[in-house]
């Protein structure tokens, strides 16, 4: 069954679905919507094609990906945060056969880049553009026919992609069925709930929460851009009532609300946070929301959530309950789950997708200590991933950015605690003749915005360890450097 | 308080080392400040030197350069 019969296909017309800053949308408008992009897209043939999209509006961007998940095309929901290389590396790894984008978002001339791109390749893409996000121009560069994967299907999310080879990964329709229960049953969603999920759609957690919303029937509230004035006035004029997204969003926003409107915030009854470490006493941040509840999920982008936990003022440690249905074992402490939510595989790379699995079980990558039947505490990290502001940074793609300036003779980057984002990308840099704004120069543009390293930290040598840079080391300096 | 002063406030408040800038550098073009990080320094400003927060929000427009938010904050301190 396609996303469409899932999530709308069974909805009351006139039911409320969608409150955006552009307006109030009922199921039967999106149905609207669903059609219109049907119509477009159906001359495409897009059964077996890969199609990505690149639309920051989501009453526009959730239609789209309905109709194109429901002419079998594989839709990939590409971030709006991308720039020229993260962009164009992904584009040339996924290759897509179709690219649906705005013109511009942020300054930033995604159509013209998109563009270029596709009249620099030899094989055939449509590109398919618009100002607005309402009216599209359709343009075909032609070359040697793509090979079509029907055997793809569903979706795929990106999560690096400025050096090396991108990680795409890939999910069938049917982890939305297992995503969405999870989702729906920790946050006790009810048809009458006004639920903000502010997520990027180009994630797993964005495509479900936000499906899921509709799907359940509860007011789906949303924003296309990071503008916490309009963010708060829409919470207002949609009296929103849970809101999700990840920790450090959610902090702005409470500083933000409670200087302007403070009354948005006394509303909320559940906070669901994701994406980021969590401290244990992450509710004491918010004094004016002593009724409300916070939970958190515990998972991954290719898991999607695997256990939930309840965040209270005094909480000292993070104790999560893994969720029904997984099954889950421990080896040298690295927590290993099988769940109905994962995903396929990673996009034409079936050795990473090998290195992820052990007999059949993924590797989460997180050392975890489990204190009773389905508890456990997360303990530590395996893999060379910074989770900042809720987006994930792999230190090697900023090593291999950074060590392209001239004038960097050696670079190690990792993540060191932070109060607001989590965690904060950190570069130790031997070099010569640059300070930090010649390299944040050189960065911006080139990469999202969340990977370009918040602190530069000129150093003469490394500390080693066999040989290997020692990472841990470094961090404990900066750490010892701060208390 | 100089435009100096206010300077090396906010560099700390951003937790970044301290670049040379003048009142028409652009915070996100040129200094790599997000979106986020420039909520969270609106609101630190704010905070530290005890301007109404609302100042930042009726000058919105002003908040895009280092010289915009200093004017912002010299303006809340003298009222």
């Amino acid at each position: 069954m396609n996303f469409y019969n899932r999530v709308l296909a069974n909805l009351e017309k006139d039911v409320l679905s969608l409150v955006s800053p552009d307006g109030y949308f009922s199921a039967g408008d999106l149905r609207d919507s669903v059609s219109r992009y049907e119509s477009m897209l159906t001359p495409l043939n897009i059964e077996g094609k890969r199609v990505a999209l690149l639309i920051p509006s989501l009453k526009e961007f959730l239609p789209l990906f309905l109709a194109a998940n429901k002419l079998k095309g594989t839709v990939s929901p590409l971030s709006w945060q991308f720039r020229q290389d993260d962009l164009l590396n992904v584009l040339d790894f996924l290759d897509p056969h179709i690219v649906l984008t705005v013109d511009e978002h942020n300054g930033f001339a995604f159509s013209e880049t998109v563009t270029n791109w596709a009249k620099s390749k030899d094989s055939e893409t449509t590109v398919v553009t618009s100002k607005n996000g309402v009216d599209w121009e359709l343009n075909t560069f032609k070359g040697s026919s793509k090979k079509l994967q029907s055997d793809l299907g569903g979706f795929i999310t990106f999560t690096s992609g400025s050096t090396g080879t991108p990680k795409g990964i890939v999910f069938k329709d049917s982890v939305f069925d297992y995503g969405s229960k999870k989702v729906l049953e920790a946050m006790n969603i009810k048809p009458a709930d006004n639920v903000f999920v502010y997520a990027s759609p180009s994630t797993l957690y964005g495509v479900v929460a936000m499906n899921s919303m509709l799907k359940f029937g509860a007011t789906l509230v949303v924003s296309n851009d990071f503008d916490l004035v309009k963010i708060i006035d829409t919470m207002e004029k949609s009296n929103c009532n849970k809101f999700t997204t990840t920790p450090s969003i959610f902090k702005a926003l409470y500083n933000f609300a409670s200087r302007l409107k403070p009354e948005v915030l006394k509303k909320l009854e559940l906070v669901c946070v994701i994406g980021e470490k969590i401290p244990a006493n992450f509710k004491s941040n918010f004094p004016l929301m002593k009724k409300c509840t916070f939970i958190s999920h515990y998972g991954s982008s290719e898991s999607g959530s695997l256990a939930n936990v309840c965040l209270n003022e005094n909480s000292e440690e993070l104790e999560f309950t893994i969720a029904n249905e997984i099954e889950y074992k421990t080896v040298d402490n690295e927590l290993l789950v099988k769940t109905r939510g994962l995903f396929t595989e990673y996009y034409n790379n079936p050795n990473i997708t090998s290195e992820a699995f052990k007999d059949g079980w993924f590797k989460m990558g997180d050392l975890v200590e489990f204190t009773g039947y389905k508890t456990f505490k997360l303990v530590g990290r395996k893999k060379d991933v910074i989770k900042k502001g809720g987006q994930q940074v792999v230190s090697s793609e900023v090593e291999q950015i950074l060590s392209s300036i001239k004038g960097i003779m050696s670079v190690a980057v990792v993540g060191l605690p932070h109060d607001i984002y989590g965690e904060q990308v950190v570069a130790f840099v031997i070099a010569d003749g640059l300070n930090s704004k010649d390299i944040r120069s050189y960065c911006s543009g080139r990469v999202a915005s969340f990977k370009i390293p918040d602190q530069i930290v000129f150093v003469e040598e490394f500390p080693l360890t066999q040989g290997k840079v020692d990472k841990i080391k470094l961090k404990s300096l900066l750490e010892r450097g701060n208390n | 308080m100089t435009f100096n002063d206010f300077c090396i406030v906010m560099f700390d408040l951003l937790e970044r080392e301290q670049v040379e800038v003048s009142e028409v550098t652009n915070l996100k073009n040129e200094l790599d400040v997000d979106s986020l990080q420039m909520v969270n320094l609106t609101t630190a400003l704010a905070d530290h030197f005890q301007v109404p927060f609302s100042l930042f929000i009726e000058n919105a427009d002003k908040t895009g350069t280092v010289g915009g938010l200093f004017n912002i904050v010299k303006g809340g301190n003298s009222e």
